[in-house]
């Protein structure tokens, strides 16, 4: 009650007839409600708050938001024109670990430069590539720690918070921003979340932010429906872009550090192509792969991958996406009535050539 | 006790209603913020009808009324480049509009409407926002609205506020000052000379014209500041204009400097994007005093980014062959920051 009775002491001349019998946790929430008639009278604008606190996470994220710039390269990578203009990351770990957005080096720099928020120039070295999530990891020598944002666990994203997307591209010492809502949480096969906030090259590779300034995910463009580099890019603000979750990348970060990783497949193609409505029975084993290595045959039905039941074609898909190659899983199949439990090891998807003509393409399409 | 739990029973109602009232009560004031903010200014924003219509070019654009007497504030386009323009208000009168003064490194125009006690902007009443502002567009974007439809209506914040740059035609715009990058999808045909307002409709800027950001080659959504425009519209507004041209291009000196005055021979320039690495340095000058050697990648001149030979020579041209430079460059896992200075004995000395 010590606590209590200075508390509201001190507050006296606001609330002078809070003071007794008021229990401890009550007492400080209720001097705080007091004030509220008196703001209320000069109608306290939400929408300024808002405003405020987008700022102030901004403001939060913004130390660890870094400006990458890049010497040589490419001028276009397939039809796209790509611009020599900086592009942004995000520091991960203090000893100089960088993630961005793969689509931020696509057209092969000779060198990349990170420009740390207080103007520090630092040459960098991209260190690995995550193809199936479009990342890559850069390593600077930094003079001390560098600061790693805050993260938001996944569990916390509800569909229409706000949201910030933060660059650092049009300013080296100051980041610009864009505000939206977080759309959808599982996507493009569960790698990735989905926001409305208008993502471009302007801030690739940069964090967005909940509204506390917690790092969601690193912004990447991505499509569901390709896994081809330039994927999404055409998407840019356009109200559908993508981030790849935060806790994924840290969780991956020690794996990263040893090098590339790729997307993983079994090496099956089915008959349907209709990944959704698409029955998930094997029409072919393709040679060299882990499913033929392992035994799996064509009619075989798969059931069942890493313990979660699978139904549809597009279940397999879902469920091989969130490993990697070289990534054990335990499959079961249906053959007749036999049930047959096998462990593979993914093997690397193999790279979609862009020249491909259309017919192959759409075949390729039932292929995991 | 039984006294306490009544007291926290009162107090938690208290709490419950007061939350409730204050809520409600801001929400709604917050909603009625922006739509009487909206009413206010449309009044003010004019449909403006000119030349185009060929090869994909709008043949119309949007304006805002500056002065009681029908002062229009536009953008300087194609759209003007007629002798019949006409402003179409939010309630459908349709005016006739002359064109008073452009100024073409702003890019904007100032044209005239006979009316009298008409609603306007008053650019002394404009103010200026920070990034994560929430801001207000409203413009006649693909010539949605018509006759007496009042413009359309964007939501977004400022992204942040920048320059647009001059270099080597960043931007393809002759106008080179600061702007409000939205995050709003602006920018379209039409929307240029539509206003920008705060949530509480006080006057922030003009939507420029559809903009590229050779940068990254994305559309750049944008608006023009108010107080860059002020100067130039109050002089033709008291007759004062004097017309601007071009502006100037960047300086450059009598005599720039060369890399072969610093004794510097870069790789064979093969593409359009050579790094700029050093093959090698002539004994003796400025380069070898200096230590750059072989194998060094020039990445800085000065503070600029140098990202390839060809705009490492560019570069160069703007600097008087006998100023220092300060190059930056990478060699191995190092920045060195080196210092060159032409001396004119040294060309006695090379010449034959």
């Amino acid at each position: 009650m010590t606590s209590c009775s200075t508390n509201i002491g001190s507050q006296k001349r606001l609330a002078p007839f809070a003071v007794h019998g008021v229990s401890r946790h009550l007492a400080p929430l209720l001097i705080s409600v007091l004030a509220i008639p008196a703001l209320a009278a000069d109608k306290p604008d939400l929408e300024l708050l808002e405003q405020q606190a987008f700022r102030a996470a901004v403001d939060r994220v913004a130390p660890s938001v870094v400006r990458i710039e890049t010497v040589g390269g490419r001028e276009r990578v397939g039809k796209v024109l790509f611009g020599a203009g900086p592009t942004t990351g995000l520091v991960v770990d203090e000893k100089g670990y960088i993630v961005s957005s793969a689509f931020n080096f696509l057209h092969r720099p000779t060198s990349i430069l990170v420009r740390l928020p207080g103007g520090l120039l630092k040459p960098a070295e991209l260190v690995a590539t995550d193809h199936n999530r479009m990342l890559v990891l850069l390593k600077i020598e930094p003079e001390g720690p560098l600061p790693v944002p805050e993260i938001a666990p996944h569990h916390e994203m509800r569909v229409g918070q706000w949201v910030i997307a933060v660059g650092r591209t049009f300013e080296a010492d100051k980041p610009n921003m864009a505000v939206g809502i977080l759309s959808a949480t599982r996507r493009v096969w569960g790698t990735a979340i989905q926001t409305d906030v208008a993502v471009s090259p302007n801030n690739y590779g940069g964090p967005l932010v909940d509204i506390r300034g917690r790092v969601l995910g690193v912004l990447v463009p991505l499509s569901p429906h390709s896994a081809d580099e330039l994927a999404g890019h055409q998407w840019y603000d356009s109200g559908i872009a993508f981030a790849i979750p935060a806790e994924h990348i840290l969780k991956t970060l020690p794996r990263l550090r040893k090098g590339d990783l790729h997307g993983g497949v079994i090496g099956v193609a089915f008959k349907d192509k209709n990944l959704s409505i698409g029955e998930p029975v094997i029409a072919a084993c393709l040679p060299d792969l882990p499913a033929a290595k392992s035994g799996l045959k064509p009619g075989d039905r798969i059931v069942e991958l890493d313990g979660h039941r699978i139904a549809r074609i597009a279940d397999v898909k879902q469920q091989l996406h969130q490993h990697y190659a070289g990534d054990r899983v335990r499959i079961v199949v249906l053959r007749g009535d036999k049930r047959i439990e096998r462990q593979v090891q993914l093997a690397p998807r193999p790279k979609t050539k862009p020249k491909k003509v259309k017919a192959k393409k759409r075949e390729a399409k039932g292929e995991e | 006790m039984e006294t306490n739990d009544c007291k926290l029973t009162i107090c938690n109602l208290l709490l419950a209603a007061l939350l409730a009232y204050a809520y409600t009560d801001s929400a709604s004031a917050a909603g009625a913020f922006v739509a009487e903010a909206i009413d206010r200014a449309q009044p003010k924003v004019v449909k403006i009808y000119g030349a185009g219509g060929l090869r994909g070019l709008e043949p119309y654009q949007t304006g805002i009324l500056v002065s009681s007497e029908g002062h229009i504030l536009t953008v300087f386009s194609h759209v003007l480049d007629t002798d019949y323009i006409t402003a179409t208000l939010a309630d459908g009168r349709k005016f006739e509009a002359k064109l008073l003064g452009a100024d073409l490194r702003l890019e904007v125009a100032v044209l005239k409407i006979d009316g009298d006690d008409l609603p306007h902007f008053d650019l002394r009443g404009a103010v200026e926002v920070d990034a994560g502002a929430r801001v207000l567009a409203l413009s006649n974007l693909f010539g949605v609205a018509t006759g007496n439809e009042p413009a359309s209506v964007q939501h977004g914040i400022v992204s942040v506020k920048t320059r647009l740059r001059a270099r080597r035609g960043v931007f393809e715009t002759l106008y080179h000052g600061p702007v409000y990058v939205l995050d709003a999808m602006t920018n379209n045909p039409g929307a240029a000379g539509g206003v920008l307002l705060t949530r509480r409709g006080e006057l922030v800027g003009v939507l420029g014209k559809e903009l590229r950001n050779t940068l990254n080659n994305t559309w750049l959504n944008y608006a023009l500041p108010i107080d860059e425009l002020r100067e130039l519209v109050e002089a033709i507004l008291a007759g004062r204009f004097v017309a601007q041209r071009k502006d100037e291009a960047r300086p450059r000196p009598d005599r720039s400097l060369q890399l072969d005055m610093l004794g510097i021979v870069l790789v064979v320039d093969v593409v359009e994007r050579t790094p700029p690495y050093v093959d090698r340095v002539r004994a003796g000058s400025p380069a070898a005093r200096s230590g750059i050697r072989g194998d060094d990648l020039i990445v800085l001149l000065g503070d600029r980014l140098i990202q390839s030979c060809k705009a490492l020579c560019e570069e160069l041209e703007y600097i008087d062959f006998e100023d220092p430079i300060k190059l930056t460059v990478l060699r191995g896992h190092e920045l060195l920051e080196l210092t060159l200075q032409y001396s004119a004995d040294e060309e006695e000395r090379n010449s034959p």
